[in-house]
């Protein structure tokens, strides 16, 4: 019998005083009594025994002429006969194991996993808005709906399973990992490619459609360069009908963009102090609590907070932290003119970059740094090569059968 | 005739594969170490001291000798003796394998 049954069904431990131990021990195997930690001491033993079967031993100590004293009773039986006086203690142990009960009706924790476009915090957030959040009675929790309404939120989901196990709610999900979202076409929708910017064609790859420019043509914002319509003409030439089709073509238009940046070469600099401190705060439900943040000087704040979780994603409304105060003296200062046109570098450097980033090649820099006494201005033109074309609906022109019909 | 039987009785077992302790109630002696003795299928306990244990079985009478000699427990078919055992010894009276 392994430890934990004999503490709940309880046992004593015995000193046995026998002229034939041997014979006693016997007889209890004999009968199935079951005895451990037998321990010889000098004239008698000690050993333990089930609480029942110390009743069944009196035959045996008459038959063994052994004496049996009880040392120690052991085990939950003895505890609560012990304590039964203790009302507050057994209605506490009562009270915690109905809380137990109660709360394990609700839903503490919502797992979720598998999903990596949508983050956690936004399925989450899905959730609460219809009512699934933490906290809520696990009957009330639809795991069948909550499957359903995830699928039909985010559409890049493919595959929802939801399932209640103890007090958490597992939400498994799929997600589609190729990426692309499948754009829904108008079979019978034309588009036309028309200019954004004002510039020169610069290139032209027509892949479906029909250009209406060519290299080395000149646009304005909003000129068609490649049609939506293609003509179906007669063996005569005669336009018949219009095929409307999806234009698509790579077209780069060498453009200008104009840069103008300005700076006054008086500024204002921060320098920090080293007498920095720490308060530590406690928030309870928007509550704050905090020690020694009030500060007369001017300083910058720096805040470490960290909220509680109860369980993974049960966020509690408490938060501590602690807030760095960083005092500082600002002081007035003038950029010297290398200072100034390095800075006006940085920033030009930096607008390039982005324009990179977005697919735009730039072919040529006007740009030139000037100084003044109080400012520093760049300013000019960067002549680049960019993809500025966008869809429009395209519109049939009349066919000169319709004038003729009309 | 006694003898024949008791042939028989053996190869039979022997054909059916059972294990000599299942089907002669052979003793099965366990030692772990010098510190620990599993006894299965003994028959009583004989003598227990500290520095000796003798314990009945149907291959004779087992005697464990050494220091600090505890029968931690048993049941009707398995002892578990612990202490500092010296040496093991079964004298003759009982059943030959």
């Amino acid at each position: 019998m392994g430890g934990g049954m004999n503490f709940l069904r309880g046992y004593v431990r015995v000193r046995l005083q026998s002229k034939e131990p041997e014979r006693f021990l016997n007889l209890c195997a004999a009968r199935r009594i079951c005895i451990w930690a037998i321990l010889r001491r000098e004239n008698f033993y000690e050993l333990c025994l089930g609480a029942r079967d110390f009743f069944r031993l009196k035959e045996i100590a008459f038959k063994t002429g052994s004496q049996l004293k009880i040392l120690e009773k052991r085990g939950l039986p003895f505890f609560f006969q012990r304590n039964r006086k203790r009302k507050a203690f057994f209605l506490g142990g009562f009270l915690c194991l109905f809380l137990l009960f109660l709360l394990s009706r609700y839903i503490w924790n919502i797992h979720i996993e598998g999903n990596y476009a949508n983050s956690t915090g936004t399925v989450l957030e899905f959730l609460d808005s219809i009512g699934v959040r933490h906290g809520m009675a696990a009957s009330q929790a639809d795991c069948q709906k909550i499957a359903a309404a995830i699928r039909e939120e985010f559409s890049n989901v493919t595959w929802v399973s939801a399932r209640i196990r103890g007090t958490r709610l597992l939400i498994e999900i799929k997600e589609n990992v190729d990426g692309y979202p499948v754009r829904e076409e108008e079979p019978d929708s034309a588009l036309d490619l028309r200019a954004q910017e004002e510039g020169i064609v610069y290139s032209i790859l027509t892949r479906s459609g029909v250009p209406l420019v060519k290299a080395g043509d000149a646009c304005k914002p909003g000129d068609i360069l490649v049609s939506g319509q293609i003509p179906i003409a007669d063996d005569s030439g005669t336009v018949l009908r219009y095929e409307p089709v999806r234009a698509d073509a790579d077209i780069l238009i060498q453009s200008r963009l104009y840069y103008y940046q300005e700076f006054s070469l008086k500024h204002t600099v921060r320098r920090y102090q080293e007498n920095t401190r720490k308060a530590p705060f406690l928030e309870i439900m928007g509550w704050r609590l905090e020690t020694g943040k009030t500060s007369d000087e001017s300083c910058d704040y720096l805040v470490r907070e960290h909220q509680v979780f109860l369980t993974e994603n049960f966020a509690l409304p408490v938060r501590y932290g602690t807030v760095e105060i960083l005092p500082y003296e600002e002081t007035t200062e003038i950029y010297t003119e290398q200072e100034a046109k390095a800075l006006a570098e940085n920033q030009l450097e930096a607008y390039m970059e982005d324009l990179k980033k977005s697919g735009v090649e730039i072919l040529e820099n006007h740009v030139k740094i000037e100084m003044s006494d109080t400012d520093c201005r760049a300013a000019g033109f960067l002549t680049v090569l960019s993809p500025s074309v966008e869809e429009a609906p395209s519109e049939a022109p009349e066919t000169e059968t319709g004038k003729e019909e009309s | 005739m006694k003898k024949r039987k008791a042939g028989s009785g053996a190869g039979v077992m022997e054909i059916l594969q059972i294990p000599p302790d299942l089907a002669k109630k052979d003793c099965i002696l366990t030692l772990c170490g010098r510190g620990e003795l599993y006894i299965e299928n003994y028959r009583k306990i004989l003598e227990y001291k500290e520095d000796r244990i003798r314990i009945l079985t149907r291959n004779g009478r087992l005697s464990v000798e050494g220091a600090d000699l505890a029968i931690a427990s048993y049941t009707g078919e398995e002892m578990y003796v612990t202490g500092r055992i010296r040496s093991l010894a079964i004298d003759g009276a009982g059943r030959e394998g």
